[in-house]
């Protein structure tokens, strides 16, 4: 019949159609990126910047909108617009964005994945823009987060440091001294003896326990899980081993059931184990700070640098991660974006520090601030360090929890299961140099 | 035997114990299925208490199931925190726009597929239901590359013009009901003149409506429920839906659980209602096409 031939020819032109229109579209766009460039030396070219972040809450958004408010008024020829992008999508969004070449000119992203960026190639050398020149005002640790093959490519925002919080009340209760604090693990110890509290096997309350960030002990206990250029794991090294001993033995202490069950019975927030007093001693980031401040405002506590093995301070004692502020590679308006990105890096986060109670990157931001806690925070900076995530296996994570809780669960030595995360690691770094 | 020399006491004892047993079962049965509902119903129930929580409450542990004091400022903060009335209009007209694409072009290229018969037919209906095996994570970069390309990258083109193009799972399923229809009637409509538009649109399709409300009621969720393709396609947070918005009150350090689970409620209902209004529907359609839902 006739109508079927009409029907396939009408089909397959207009397949033909859209996918020569698909081309069509593509051959017409790709020169439209380049018209910007030779134009941009216009100096009173009014410039727009988009600006991802993922604040959005009733406490966040309100600081955001007076940080860039200050800004746009300040500068009338580069005004930003700020988009709250949902937090667990805006990587996936941003990297998309580079891609296709429409990503926003400034993003505020999570700091442990700034070098894969870089990598990459998906955010701008902010060193060509000057950035090492202002190097030497922030934080040591959130800068190096940012630092790829010795160039720049994300300005630290906010960081934060681990610190030790102690219960002065229960210090004083079980006959401690609430003016001296642990400075050792052998401290550590002696104090959980008196702090603990069991009702048979039910625990009232833990003295102590490490958790379980073994990569960040092991780096307390004065070594790492790579080697120095970060190509190699050696997680299985001496130390590590020692380490995850150690830990095993501050969990056999309460037993794993035991402990497994008193932990799941604090959800955070009121509920917060530390707030209520059913653990005595925690190391937290420094801002946990502002938790306490909020559900227990007359709490009795302290807050000192993480214990060591021989109770000496080190660079390495204490552990930062953050937010970095990133220009994607193919920015329009670099120069605009990096005046707009040193400003949020800087004054702003000073703003954003005082109003939120969040550890700024920039120094001078939180000398700015009178609060015994920036005070304590501002002195745990220099034992804090910025670990990153190897580039050869960025979800090596996996391989050492699993060792850990292996450990813990009393199913393997700590040297069989790290000798087996070692093996798992070696060839997660083997499968990604294939890639 | 023994029944036929049972007394009249005896007869009615035995009908007794058996009316007995048929009650115990019943009640068993009622029993079970009450369990399981509850099972079902147990995260419902805890997304509409601790929607009326205060901040402090939703942590607590033991959990308090009967918040105190009842909190009902949730929902209106809720709804004011985030703009969730532009929001829920964005959803609705975008929800609306895949249910129009996504019946028109899916019942239209059921229709060849069932109906028509032309060379390499299979071949094609083999390669269409052969993307339903591509997962959607693969294309998900390249398709983003091809919309920015065609500057469609921050309006609902993205997420809209592909349901007028159809998709494997829907054509499928519209393909096995137009196949079940009498082919007499078509028959008799193509003897008295009519093209096989004319019949898709007055015949096959009117004929369809429990396959179709089905294909409507499942992308209406697809769409109303979609959170990654909104989040990554619109950029202008005066375009986002509301699955965006409920996402927007989770960051790493806050999770405002109670306006989650506010919002949540009001962002279920319309599709409990949709789905109560045309459960019917819903059950014949899948029935009838052979897929369990």
């Amino acid at each position: 019949m006739n109508w079927r031939k009409f029907l396939a020819t009408s089909l397959t032109a207009a397949l033909a159609v859209s996918i020569v229109a698909g081309c069509g579209g593509k051959k017409e766009e790709t020169p439209a990126p380049s018209t910007p460039t030779p134009t941009a030396p216009v100096e009173q070219k009014k410039v727009e910047l988009e600006f991802w972040g993922h604040w959005s809450s009733e406490q966040r958004r309100p600081t955001i909108n007076k940080i860039i408010e200050t800004w746009n008024t300040k500068n009338p020829n580069i005004q930003v617009k700020y988009t709250a992008v949902p937090f667990d999508q805006i990587i996936t969004k941003f990297q998309a964005g580079v891609t296709a070449g429409n990503a926003p000119d400034v993003a505020v992203l999570d700091a442990f994945t700034a070098q894969q960026r870089a990598s990459k190639k998906q955010n701008l050398d902010l060193s060509a823009q000057g950035a090492d020149a202002i190097k030497g005002e922030f934080f040591a640790a959130p800068w190096s987060a940012g630092t790829y093959n010795g160039k720049q490519y994300s300005l630290p925002f906010v960081t934060d440091t681990r610190m030790l919080f102690y219960n002065k009340a229960a210090f004083k209760e079980v006959g401690l001294d609430p003016a001296k604090a642990p400075v050792s693990w052998d401290d550590l110890w002696a104090a959980a003896d008196k702090l603990d509290k069991k009702n048979g096997k039910t625990l009232e309350r833990v003295g102590f326990h490490p958790g379980n960030d073994f990569a960040l002990w092991v780096l307390n206990n004065k070594t790492t899980l790579w080697n120095a250029d970060m190509t190699k794991p050696q997680v299985n090294n001496p130390v590590a081993i020692e380490t995850l001993e150690w830990m095993k033995k501050w969990n056999d202490r309460y037993t794993n059931e035991a402990y497994t069950a008193f932990k799941a019975t604090f959800q955070g927030g009121a509920n917060d184990a530390f707030i209520t007093g059913k653990v005595a001693m925690r190391v937290d980031v420094a801002t946990f700070a502002a938790q306490i401040k909020k559900y227990a405002p007359n709490m009795e506590y302290g807050m000192v640098p993480v214990p060591t093995k021989d109770g000496k301070q080190h660079p390495a004692t204490s552990w930062a991660g953050g937010f970095g502020i990133e220009i994607p590679a193919n920015a329009k308006n670099p120069k605009e974006a990096y005046a707009f990105a040193k400003y949020l890096a800087t004054e702003a986060a000073g703003v954003w520090a005082a109003e939120q109670y969040d550890m700024p990157g920039w120094q001078k931001a939180a000398q700015g601030i009178n609060d015994p806690v920036f005070t304590a925070m501002m002195g745990n900076m220099p034992n804090t360090i910025f670990y990153p995530r190897p580039l050869a296996a960025m979800d090596y994570g996996t391989a050492t929890q699993k060792a850990t809780d292996d450990v813990f669960a009393g199913k393997a030595t700590a040297k069989a299961a790290l000798d087996e995360a070692q093996k798992a690691i070696e060839q997660m770094v083997k499968d990604n140099a294939g890639k | 035997m023994a029944s036929v020399n049972m007394d009249h006491s005896e007869l009615t004892r035995s009908r007794r114990a058996k009316t007995l047993r048929t009650w115990l079962w019943k009640g068993f049965v009622v029993l079970l299925l009450l369990a399981i509902s509850a099972f079902i119903v147990f995260p419902v129930l805890w997304m509409l208490s601790t929607s009326l929580k205060a901040n402090e409450q939703v942590m607590v542990y033991p959990p308090v199931w009967i918040p105190k004091p009842l909190v009902w400022a949730n929902y209106a903060k809720a709804w004011t925190v985030v703009p969730f009335t532009r929001y829920t209009i964005n959803t609705a007209l975008y929800a609306f726009a895949v249910v129009i694409g996504t019946i028109l072009s899916n019942s239209l290229a059921a229709y060849g597929f069932a109906r028509l018969r032309f060379p390499g037919k299979n071949v094609l209906f083999m390669i269409l239901l052969s993307t339903m095996m591509i997962p959607g994570m693969v294309t998900m970069i390249p398709q983003y590359v091809l919309y920015a390309k065609l500057g469609w990258v921050g309006t609902y083109l993205p997420l809209i013009v592909p349901s007028f193009f159809a998709s494997a799972f829907f054509t499928f399923m519209l393909r096995q009901f137009f196949l079940g229809l009498p082919e007499e009637l078509m028959e008799a409509a193509r003897i008295d003149g009519a093209n096989e538009g004319w019949i898709w649109w007055k015949i096959a399709m009117p004929l369809s409506k429990p396959a179709l409300a089905t294909v409507a009621i499942w992308s209406f969720e697809g769409a109303w429920n979609d959170y990654v393709g909104p989040v990554l396609y619109l950029t202008d947070e005066k375009l986002y839906t509301l699955q965006i918005g409920l996402a927007l009150f989770r960051s790493q350090s806050d999770i405002y659980w109670q306006y989650i689970m506010a919002a949540s409620v009001v962002v279920m209902i319309p599709v409990v209602v949709i789905y109560a209004v045309f459960q019917d529907y819903f059950v014949e359609g899948a029935a009838v096409s052979g897929i369990k839902g």
